[in-house]
């Protein structure tokens, strides 16, 4: 069972990113970046399903490697978006980048493989720094800032799931990571869930990510997309298949996504909205829990990561070359960045669910599969996402960027080849997946009785999309976005975090600063007067004790001013007769 | 390639008017069509009925703008950099 | 107990004691150094046979004996056990990096810094071998005075006021330690402490001399309330001595919880257990919560180091094998880490003369490996996976669930602060609006990479490959605990047998029993 013949993924990811500070030279090293991405696509392919890497580490056994279709699909798209984000990550010539993305991947595919909580926690923790890296490497205030609330929002996460594991630990003796059935829920379960929801962005614990993924580098935004939420929607997938309340929190994600993205002017703000808008498919598909449902949701990770790679290739272009990834400062540049728009409405499409584009094939299979299950409610309010979703990022995205304004002679920094190619990638994939769907299907964890392409759905699908731009032409005036930030729960977390500050360290600080007083002004004082009061006292025991310190201490005090002169022999003998006189009085007794 | 931008430049500015002359003519087909193509069996009830999802669309687009922008949007939006001074 | 021929701990506590005297025909201030840094690697040279510990053995090792004053029982009495060698291995090793960091930071009065230096390694050694109690207190007295002339004369503005308050606290918990040392000796008839161990005391003996030696050892630790000197303290002292101070000092207050409080006032150890476990939580949410708000850099890692050493007396007073295990852990990787990063303040200071951290931000462009340690070690100081601490954290975390899973949910709090004011301080350091004066500051020497990259690959090893410290101290901490155990659930079954006895007579005396039958 513990074979050797599986190459974790994660092993080529960390071995680059040790390698590559020791690497000298400008920039013939990049080309050794794909390397990893391309042995991790080699590997997840080639392996075999079973139990590979068991190691023992603090008197436990950790699973390394639990290879099943589930963690093989979710590996799988991993390592072709990792490849797809180096290719575009390919001009950055700072090396810490390429550091901090390899390791965030790694950490990514260590916890897809992880067969035991302890490993993902580990795993976990890596992700969440690698990641932060990518937010500061913009080296902007803003950014500084947004990483630092970034770091700290996913430390508590991960708190959580320590916490959960170390209880569940106590509870079942072992680390091992395995389903948990609704009816048999203990608390630490919860604990552990709320970990991961924090990764997945569920509301409320979700404002992380629009805080942070607009002021993450270009590239760097591209890894974050990718893996961060994917990696929490696979570990709810394993760990919490089945489970209503995740039906309701991904339903609920679904739709606020695309009511903040309505309202939004920064376009990766946008996309970052939309990702928590998606991701809650995902979850409301795992909440569901039957075998389509789980089917439609991985199907769903897997495009998604695809066409959200893609989106915010795109948008990341735009940053790049104009400098700004705001709407209002955008418009009208269709004219000078023909492709980008076009790679870019691939994307928008995809998302959208319009057909022979991946989000199609896979969209679909999840809100059906809700509604068979007599979900009623739920599949409406996925439908009405997916109308949000079309307008905000299928059109006034677009619109707003490329088009709407007739002139804008803004300075456009000629964008390098290889965002060109990456995107292209991702564009050519997305439609292949949508026009073969069975590339994606066989992948997928249950047996696939989805058919998508039927006359009805096809027409169902352009009719819903189509009139969605019907709305948006007719309110066109009215969507038009405004400067401005919006606030999100963030704000109660500033909240809290201000008034932990100003409650309980502030005070605690001021307190601290005042003890010591107490202590010099009423203890000093105190044993002053005992000295003081014991020389007049027969010698006896404990007494002659604290007198003789009190007379050494003073003795020392005195000393100090001869020490400026350097006689330290001289104090040596002090202290000698000093320690002498101690242990002749103790030994008197 | 290069073509491509000034080509997609002019035409959004030229033949505007056409582009939309086609894209209603495209919704008009495709209410057509539902007339014909109808789901075998209606998984929500309402949407054997004829242009249900056009109405559909079209509905919560508009509300979906309506509300967000006119309404939510004036009560949380605050000015840009309401987190950049600390 | 295990006999070994050779001297081998006399050998490495007196060595020092031996190059100071040496020193005193030492004139120019590099020989200094180099003569200092050449016997601390002598010193840990000399360590070679204590690779040879067994493991699987709680008995004392490399003991030896030998009567000093007969006639009052006082022996030279030293040995080692799992407890005891790690901390002697931290203090041999924190030797010569304190020499290394001091190189250039110290060029008034060398020779007698180095003597200082030496003296205190020595009397550290001294505190952790001894198996008597007399010689362990006059070791503990010994370790006061170097640490008061390393503050006093080398520090910063406030020395006098610091050094002055650091040996008032810690003389005032002497005191009272001495006083329970001689109850011991008038109680136990012995000064031995294996023998002490094997004694038992009655629980109103216990209870006193519990009170006593851990006020003492709380001072030392220093534990919330007593806490106050450890900031003055650290501020003020150059970096050699915050690190030695760190270190090792630091983890004399806890080993002595080890050694005596656990072992030999067992019952009273229990009784003030959920006492202890408070102020421990109390020092962990509160040494974060106060660093956060620092704008000092030495003061945040000091307040940090009251918040990590509320971990280790929480581990202690869990008494189960996991918390002992981590606080034992904890007590050699806040060592390693503290000690790191108080000589990682110390390198900044020497190019900035400010440990304020509002001027030292914004280095990471002009000095990538100072921060790339400066991470690795902030990293692990929060207990971040892959480093040492986090083993340490976990094990503790384990027990504290084991015990009492409110225990575990109070810590978590801490855990988190830790983070928080530790990436704060790592953020402003790298990323923060540089000065204008940076330029010209060089990035580290290779003096300073070697006395950076020793601790820095502890972190990981320890981090990564725990097994052999695990296997270090397993047998001593299982028999510490077990011995802890069988006392106390010996006592318990005392005090039922005795209560029984009561409620029988009770019984019989009940006024209504004529009534009722």
């Amino acid at each position: 069972m513990t074979a050797n013949s599986f190459y974790h993924p994660s092993l080529f990811f960390i071995a680059a990113a040790l390698i590559l500070p020791f690497l000298k030279g400008e920039s013939w090293w990049r080309w050794l970046t794909p390397i990893p991405a391309i042995a991790a696509i080699i590997s997840v392919i080639t392996v075999k399903s079973g139990m590979y890497g068991e190691i023992h580490y603090l008197h436990q056994t950790l699973l390394m490697g639990r290879v099943d279709t589930l963690s093989k699909v979710f590996a799988h798209v991993f390592a072709i978006q990792a490849l797809i984000g180096i290719i575009y990550a390919f001009h950055v010539k700072e090396k810490a980048h390429h550091v901090a993305s390899m390791l965030y991947v790694a950490g990514s595919f260590g916890c897809t493989f992880a067969g035991d909580f302890l490993t993902l926690f580990i795993f976990w923790e890596l992700m969440a720094v690698a990641s932060t890296f990518l937010v500061w490497l913009r080296k902007n205030p803003i950014s500084t800032r947004a990483g630092f609330r970034y770091l700290l929002f996913h430390m508590f996460g991960g708190l959580f799931l320590l916490g959960g594991l170390l209880l569940r630990f106590n509870a079942v003796g072992d680390f091992s990571f395995a389903h948990v059935m609704q009816a048999d829920v203990q608390l630490y379960d919860w604990l552990i869930m709320i970990g991961f929801c924090v990764n997945a962005a569920a509301i409320p614990l979700h404002a992380w990510l629009p805080d942070a993924y607009p002021e993450a580098t270009v590239p760097g935004a591209v890894f974050m997309c990718a893996f961060t939420t994917k990696t929490a929607v696979y570990v709810l997938a394993r760990g919490f298949a089945g489970f209503d309340i995740l039906a309701i929190a991904g339903t609920a994600m679904a739709v606020y996504g695309v009511l903040y993205a309505c309202i939004e002017n920064d376009c990766r703000r946008i996309l970052s909205y939309h990702i928590i808008s998606q991701v809650g498919y995902m979850v409301a598909g795992i909440g569901v829990g039957t075998a389509m449902t789980v089917n439609g949701a991985v199907a769903h990770a897997y495009a998604h990561i695809l066409y959200k790679g893609l989106l915010f290739m795109g948008a990341g272009c735009l940053l790049y070359a104009a400098g700004t990834s705001k709407l209002t400062e955008l418009g009208g540049l269709v004219g000078r960045l023909p492709w980008v728009m076009i790679l870019y409405m691939v994307g928008a499409v995809s998302i959208s669910g319009m057909p022979f584009f991946n989000g199609f094939v896979s969209k679909n299979m999840t809100i059906l599969g809700a509604v068979e299950a007599h979900r009623l409610a739920i599949g409406v309010l996925l439908e009405v996402a997916a109308v949000g979703t079309f307008l905000s990022v299928g059109i006034k995205l677009p619109y707003f960027a490329f088009f709407a304004k007739s002139e804008n002679n803004i300075e456009l920094k000629p964008i390098p080849i290889n965002m060109y190619i990456a995107m292209g990638i991702a564009a050519g994939l997305c439609l292949a997946q949508g026009l073969f769907p069975n590339m994606l299907y066989h992948l997928l964890p249950n047996p696939v009785h989805f058919e998508p392409y039927t006359g009805w759905t096809l027409l169902q699908a352009f009719m819903l999309l189509s009139f969605t731009g019907l709305g948006f032409y007719i309110l066109r005036k009215v969507i038009v976005p405004h400067a401005g930030r919006n606030f999100d729960f963030d704000v109660i977390y500033r909240l809290i975090g201000r008034a932990f500050i100003n409650l309980v360290c502030k005070p605690i600080a001021f307190f601290d600063g005042h003890w010591t007083e107490v202590y010099r002004t009423g203890g000093m004082r105190g044993l002053m007067g005992a000295a003081a009061g014991a020389r007049w006292f027969d010698v006896k025991g404990i007494d002659t004790v604290v007198d003789g310190s009190a007379y050494t201490v003073r003795g020392i005090g005195r000393i100090s001013a001869k020490l400026q002169t350097g006689k330290l022999q001289d104090y040596l003998a002090w202290a000698s007769v000093a320690a002498l006189v101690i242990y002749a009085v103790v030994w008197w007794k | 390639m290069s073509f491509l931008g000034p080509w997609l430049d002019n035409t959004r500015k030229q033949h505007i008017k056409l582009w939309t002359t086609v894209f209603f003519l495209i919704l008009a087909v495709l209410v057509g069509i539902n007339y014909f193509v109808r789901p075998h069996h209606a998984e929500y009830h309402f949407d054997k009925y004829l242009g249900f999802w056009p109405l559909f669309g079209l509905v919560v687009a508009l509300l979906m703008i309506i509300v967000m922008k006119k309404i939510v949007f004036p009560l949380i939006t605050g000015p840009e950099d309401t987190y950049d001074s600390k | 107990m295990l006999d070994s021929c050779s001297q081998i701990l006399t050998a490495i506590i007196f060595l020092p004691i031996v190059a100071c005297i040496c020193l005193f025909f030492i004139e120019r201030p590099s020989t200094v150094r180099v003569f200092t840094l050449v016997v601390s690697i002598i010193e840990l040279i000399l360590m070679k046979p204590l690779v040879n510990f067994q493991f699987n053995t709680t008995e004392f090792q490399f003991v030896e004996r030998i009567a000093w004053m007969p006639q009052w029982g006082l022996e030279y009495y030293l040995g080692v056990d799992g407890i005891s060698i790690l901390m002697v291995w931290l203090t041999v090793g924190i030797l010569p990096l304190c020499v290394l960091c001091s190189w250039s930071y110290i060029e008034k009065r060398v020779k007698e810094f180095h003597f200082c230096l030496l003296f205190m390694t020595s009397a550290c050694l001294g505190v952790f071998c001894a198996l008597d109690f007399t010689l362990f207190y006059v070791f503990w007295e010994a370790m006061l005075v170097p640490m008061y002339l390393l503050i006093a004369v080398w520090g910063g503005p406030n020395r006098r006021y610091a050094s002055i308050k650091f040996i008032l606290y810690t003389l005032a918990g002497s005191t009272v330690l001495l006083v329970a040392l001689i109850a011991f000796r008038i109680v136990g008839g012995t000064f031995s402490i294996p023998e002490l161990m094997t004694k038992s005391f009655s629980f109103r003996f216990q209870f006193w001399t519990f009170l006593a030696m851990a006020l003492a050892f709380a001072i030392k630790v220093p534990m919330f309330p007593f806490h106050t000197w450890l900031p003055a303290a650290h501020v003020e002292a150059p970096t050699a001595g915050s690190v030695v101070l760190a270190s090792v000092l630091l983890k004399m207050g806890t080993y002595g919880f080890l050694r005596f409080c656990l072992p030999l006032t067992p019952s009273a150890s229990e009784y003030f257990a959920p006492m202890m476990i408070a102020i421990s939580i109390a020092s962990i949410i509160y040494g974060g919560a106060v660093a956060l708000g620092q704008d000092d850099m030495k003061k945040i890692i000091a307040y940090s180091s009251v918040g990590h050493m509320g971990f280790v007396t929480l581990g202690i007073f869990l008494f189960n094998q996991r918390g002992v295990e981590g606080a034992l852990f904890q007590m050699l990787n806040h060592g390693i880490t503290t000690g790191g990063l108080f000589m990682m303040v110390g390198t900044i200071y020497e190019r900035s003369h400010s440990r304020q951290v509002n001027d030292n931000l914004g280095i990471a462009k002009y000095m990538p490996a100072y921060i790339g340690f400066f991470g690795l070690f902030a990293f692990s100081s929060f207990g971040f996976p892959a480093t040492n601490s986090f083993v340490g954290e976990l094990l503790v975390m384990i027990g504290a669930f084991q015990a009492n899973p409110w225990i575990a949910a109070a810590i978590v709090p801490g855990v988190l602060l830790a983070a928080t004011y530790m990436l704060r301080l790592a953020q402003k350091l790298s990323w923060g609006e540089p000065s204008s004066f940076k330029t010209g500051w060089k990035d580290l020497n290779f003096r300073e990479w070697v006395y950076l990259f020793i601790p820095a690959v502890f972190v990981l090893y320890i981090g990564l490959a725990p097994g052999l410290f695990f296997k270090t101290m397993d047998a001593s901490v299982a028999g510490l605990i077990s011995d802890f155990k069988a006392k106390t659930s010996a006592y318990a079954i005392e005090i039922k047998e005795t209560d029984s006895a009561v409620t029988v007579a009770g019984v019989e005396k009940d006024p209504l029993y004529e009534f009722k039958h």
